[in-house]
C-alpha cells in the first residue's frame, strides 16, 4: 500500500472533490469491503465516512448498498431498535443481509424484550431477507424466531449457530429450533441452511431448501429429530452432516420409513459408522453423483452391505470418497462373505479417494475403469495396486503412506497421467510409466525434518521415459547433491522448482549457475519459479550467487541467457534473515523472509 | 495500431490490445471498424493517459474481467489485495491518483478503477473524520447544529 506520506495533499485545494459521485461511491464500496475483510464493524466505519462532509454524507446516506447489510452485535442492555430502523430507512427496497450476534447474559431479563422488538421490526421486511445469520443462545434465538412467521421469498442463506455454551445445558429446546418461515408455492430461490442445531421447518419452507448442513455437537444425538429434519426437505440437492458423537437416542431407535430424496446430488457424512449406516439405509437418492463418508472408528458393525447397495443403485455416481482417518488399518477388510461378492463396476466414477479402510469395505470388488483422479492413503499395497493397475485413464494420482510395496521391474503405462503426489511411498513409482507427466510432488514422512528416503525410484521414473516435467517439489527429503543434479539433467522443461526442509546444500544451486568446464549445458534452462524454504544446509551466499546469475545485471552481457526467476526464499536462521533478506529481494520478484 | 488524442491535443499511437483494455475504446473500435481516424479523449490529459497506457500495456495479456468476475465482486467475494506491480504503479501524488481514478471511470477500465479506489480506501481505513479531512484537505462544512444532530442520531454507534 502507498504510505499516506507519499500521498499527502500538496495543495490547499481538496483534490478529492474533483472525483465524480460514481468514483467516490466506488471508493466507499471498496472501503466497506476492507472493513468487512478486516472484521471492523462496517456499519460504524461507514458512519464515520458520512461525518466527513455534506457531500460524502449525502452520497452515503443516499446509497442503499451501504445499508442493506445489517450487522448487529447485541449485548447487555443494548436495544437494537434505533440502529435497525436507521439502517432499514436507508436500505429502502434492497435485499437484506442480516447478521445477529447476541451476548445477552442469562441473568439479564431485558433480552426477551429486545429480541422480540428486533423480530417485530425485521419481520416487516421478511420479503427482502436474502441472508440471515443468528449467533446467540438458543433461548435468545427462540424469542426472535417465534415472532418471525411469514414468507421469505428471497432467502438464500440461513445460518444458525445457537450454542448453549455449556454441554449440560443442551436440552430439547436448544437442540431443536423451530423455523417458522414459509415458502412460496412457486419459489424463485432455493435456500441453503447451515446449523449446529437441528432445525424444524414448516412444510412449505422445507420444500425450498436445496442444501442442508448440520454440524452437530450435542450428545447423545437425537436420531429421530435428524430424520424429521431430513424428511421435511424433499428437494435437497446437498446434504452434509458432521458429528463426533457415537451415542444415539432414543434407544432403541424407532423404526421409520425410508426418506425419498430424488434430487440429492451431493452427500457428505462425517460421523460414526453406526449413524452413517443408519442414514444410508434410510435414504433413497437415485440421482446421487458424489458421496463422501468420513467414518471415525467405533465398535459398530460394518456398513458394507448398505454401501454395496448404494453403489449398485446410484448409477450416476461420479465421485466417491471413503475416509477412515489418518491411520493405517492393518486389515484390508475382506470378510468371508464379502470375498465371494460379485464385482461392482462404476464406469462413471472419475474421482476416487480412500484413506485407510475403517469402514472395512471390500475395496477389491470395486471396478473403476474410468477414474481420472485417484487418491490412495494409508492402505496396504494390495489395495493401492488394485486401483492403480486397473485405472488406465488416470490424470492425477496421490499416493500417501502405502505399506509393504514389493519391488518390481515391470512398470504399468499411464498415457494420460500428468500429476503425481506422494509421501514416503516412493517405491510405488516403479510401477508407473508416465510419458506425459507434468508435475511431481514428493514429501518425506515428517513435516519439518528431512526424511532419508531413497530417491532412486524417482530417478528411474525419469530415466525410463524422460517426462516433460514442468513442476517439481521435494519436501522434507534427504538427498545428496549428485542425486539432485542427475535428476535435473533429465528435466530440461522444468519451470517450477520447490525445495522445502530438504537436506540440499549449496552444490545444487551452484549446478544451476553458469555451466562449468565439466558441465556443458545449463541445468534447468526454462526455470522461472523457485521456492527455497527452510533448507538449513543452503547458505544465503549461494542463493545470492544463483540469483545474481539468473536475475542480476550481468545477465545482459552474455547470450543466450535463461529467463529470470521469481519465487520465495525462507531462510532457516533468523540472524541470516535480518542480514540477507534485503539483498536477496533486490534481485527482482523474489520474496525473502 | 490505434491513435488516441488527449484533451490537450497530444497524440498517442498504441497497440490495439493495449487500447482495448478500455471498454469505451474497445466498443468504439468495434463500432467504427478498421479506421485510421484518431479517437478523441476529451476528458483525459496527456500526462494521465500516459500513465493509464502504462497500466494497460502491463496488463495487455491478461484476460478481460468477465461478467462472472463482476458478479463475484457484487457479492463481495473479491479480495482487497493489490498486486505488487499495481502497488508500485499507483504510488503517485494525490492529484495523479484522483486523475487516474477519473480516467479509469471514464475509459471504463474496471481493474484500474479498482486499484485506484482500493488505494484511497486503504488511506481512509482506521481514520477519524477529522483525520480524513486533514489527509484530503476537506473543509468541514457541517454547521454545529448539523454535527450535533448527526451525533444524536448515531448515539448507538458511539457506544461501540
Amino acid at each position: 500500500m502507498p504510505q499516506s506520506g507519499t500521498l499527502a495533499a500538496s495543495t490547499t485545494e481538496a483534490l478529492i472533490h474533483r472525483l465524480t459521485d460514481d468514483a467516490l461511491l466506488h471508493i466507499f464500496a471498496k472501503f466497506c469491503e476492507l472493513a468487512e475483510w478486516g472484521r471492523y464493524s462496517c456499519g460504524t466505519e461507514v458512519l464515520n465516512l458520512a461525518r466527513v462532509c455534506r457531500r460524502w454524507k449525502a452520497l452515503i446516506h443516499g446509497c442503499s448498498l451501504f445499508w442493506s447489510r445489517i450487522d448487529l452485535y447485541l449485548f447487555d442492555d443494548c436495544d437494537p431498535s434505533p440502529r435497525v430502523r436507521f439502517w432499514l430507512d436507508r436500505a429502502r427496497a434492497s435485499p437484506l443481509t442480516i447478521k445477529i450476534s447476541a451476548e445477552y447474559g442469562g441473568e439479564y431479563v431485558g433480552y426477551k424484550l429486545h429480541m422480540t422488538r428486533l423480530a417485530r421490526i425485521l419481520r416487516e421486511c421478511m420479503d427482502r431477507w436474502a441472508s440471515l445469520t443468528i449467533q446467540t443462545r438458543p433461548d435468545d434465538a427462540n424469542f426472535f424466531l417465534r415472532d418471525c412467521v411469514g414468507v421469505v421469498p428471497m432467502l438464500e442463506e440461513l445460518q444458525l449457530d445457537l450454542d448453549s455454551y455449556q454441554d449440560e445445558h443442551w436440552d430439547d429446546r436448544s437442540i431443536s429450533i423451530d423455523i417458522p418461515f414459509c415458502g412460496e408455492p412457486q419459489p424463485k430461490n432455493a435456500t441453503c441452511v447451515t446449523s449446529i442445531n437441528i432445525p424444524r421447518f414448516t412444510s412449505s419452507f422445507g420444500l425450498v431448501i436445496a442444501s442442508l448442513t448440520l454440524r452437530l455437537t450435542v450428545a447423545p444425538l437425537p436420531f429421530d429429530k435428524i430424520v424429521d429434519a431430513l424428511r421435511s426437505c424433499p428437494n435437497l440437492a446437498k446434504f452434509h452432516m458432521e458429528s463426533r458423537t457415537c451415542e444415539l437416542r432414543p434407544w432403541p431407535l424407532p423404526s421409520t420409513d425410508t426418506i425419498s430424496l430424488p434430487r440429492l446430488v451431493h452427500l457428505y457424512l462425517d460421523c460414526s459408522k453406526q449413524l452413517e449406516g443408519l442414514m444410508l439405509a434410510l435414504m433413497r437418492f437415485p440421482a446421487l453423483e458424489s458421496i463422501h463418508l468420513s467414518s471415525h472408528s467405533d465398535y459398530s458393525p460394518d456398513i458394507t452391505d448398505t454401501l454395496v447397495q448404494v453403489f449398485r443403485t446410484c448409477s450416476s455416481l461420479s465421485s466417491i470418497a471413503l475416509d477412515g482417518g489418518a491411520y493405517y488399518i492393518d486389515s484390508i477388510g475382506i470378510s468371508p462373505t464379502s470375498a465371494t461378492a460379485p464385482h461392482i463396476t462404476l464406469p462413471l466414477v472419475s474421482k476416487f479417494y480412500v484413506r485407510s479402510n475403517a469402514i472395512n469395505f471390500p475395496l477389491h470388488h470395486l471396478r473403476l475403469s474410468n477414474v481420472e483422479d485417484l487418491h490412495i492413503e494409508s492402505v496396504h499395497f494390495d489395495v493401492a495396486a488394485h486401483f492403480l493397475l486397473n485405472s488406465h485413464r488416470l490424470k492425477s494420482l496421490k499416493l500417501f503412506e502405502i505399506e509393504e510395496t514389493p519391488p518390481t521391474n515391470t512398470p504399468h503405462s499411464f498415457p494420460e497421467l500428468t500429476s503425481v503426489k506422494t509421501t514416503a511411498s516412493l517405491e510405488i513409482l516403479d510401477y508407473i510409466h508416465a510419458p506425459q507427466l507434468l508435475s511431481i510432488d514428493i514429501s518425506g514422512e515428517y513435516f519439518h525434518y528431512p526424511t532419508k528416503i531413497p530417491l532412486d525410484p524417482f530417478l528411474r521414473l525419469i530415466d525410463r521415459s524422460p517426462p516433460p516435467l514442468r513442476f517439481l517439489r521435494l519436501g522434507s527429503v534427504e538427498f545428496t547433491e549428485n542425486y539432485t543434479i542427475l535428476c535435473f539433467e533429465g528435466l530440461p522443461f522444468l519451470e517450477t522448482l520447490r525445495l522445502g526442509c530438504c537436506s540440499t546444500s549449496d552444490g545444487v544451486l551452484h549446478a544451476l549457475g553458469p555451466p562449468s568446464s565439466t558441465q556443458h549445458d545449463l541445468l534447468l534452462p526454462r526455470l522461472t519459479e523457485i521456492d527455497l524454504m527452510y533448507n538449513k544446509n543452503l547458505t544465503p551466499s549461494a542463493i545470492i550467487e544463483f540469483l545474481a546469475f539468473r536475475n542480476g545485471p550481468s545477465r545482459t552481457a552474455a547470450a543466450p541467457m535463461p529467463p529470470r526467476v521469481r519465487g520465495l526464499i525462507l531462510l532457516h536462521d533468523p540472524v541470516e534473515r535480518r542480514q540477507y533478506c534485503d539483498e536477496i529481494e533486490s534481485y527482482g520478484s523474489i520474496t525473502a523472509m | 495500431m490505434v491513435n488516441l488524442v488527449t484533451s490537450d491535443n497530444e497524440s498517442f499511437t498504441v497497440e490495439k490490445a493495449v487500447a482495448s483494455r478500455s471498454v469505451l475504446i474497445k466498443n468504439m473500435l468495434e463500432d467504427v471498424g478498421e479506421s485510421d481516424q484518431p479517437i478523441p479523449l476529451p476528458n483525459v490529459t496527456a500526462s494521465v493517459l500516459k500513465k493509464v497506457l502504462e497500466y494497460c500495456d502491463h496488463h495487455k495479456n491478461e484476460p478481460m474481467p468477465t461478467s462472472e468476475d463482476l458478479a463475484a465482486e457484487d457479492t463481495r467475494k473479491r479480495t482487497t489485495d493489490i498486486g505488487e506491480w499495481d502497488q508500485k504503479f499507483i504510488q503517485v501524488d494525490q492529484e495523479m491518483l484522483f486523475e487516474i481514478i477519473l480516467a479509469a471511470n471514464y475509459l471504463d477500465i474496471k481493474p484500474l478503477l479498482d486499484v485506484g479506489c482500493k488505494t484511497v480506501a486503504n488511506m481512509i481505513k482506521g481514520k477519524t473524520p477529522e483525520e480524513i479531512r486533514k489527509l484530503f484537505n476537506i473543509v468541514n462544512d457541517f454547521t454545529p447544529e448539523e454535527e450535533a444532530q448527526i451525533k444524536k442520531e448515531n448515539e448507538w454507534a458511539e457506544d461501540r
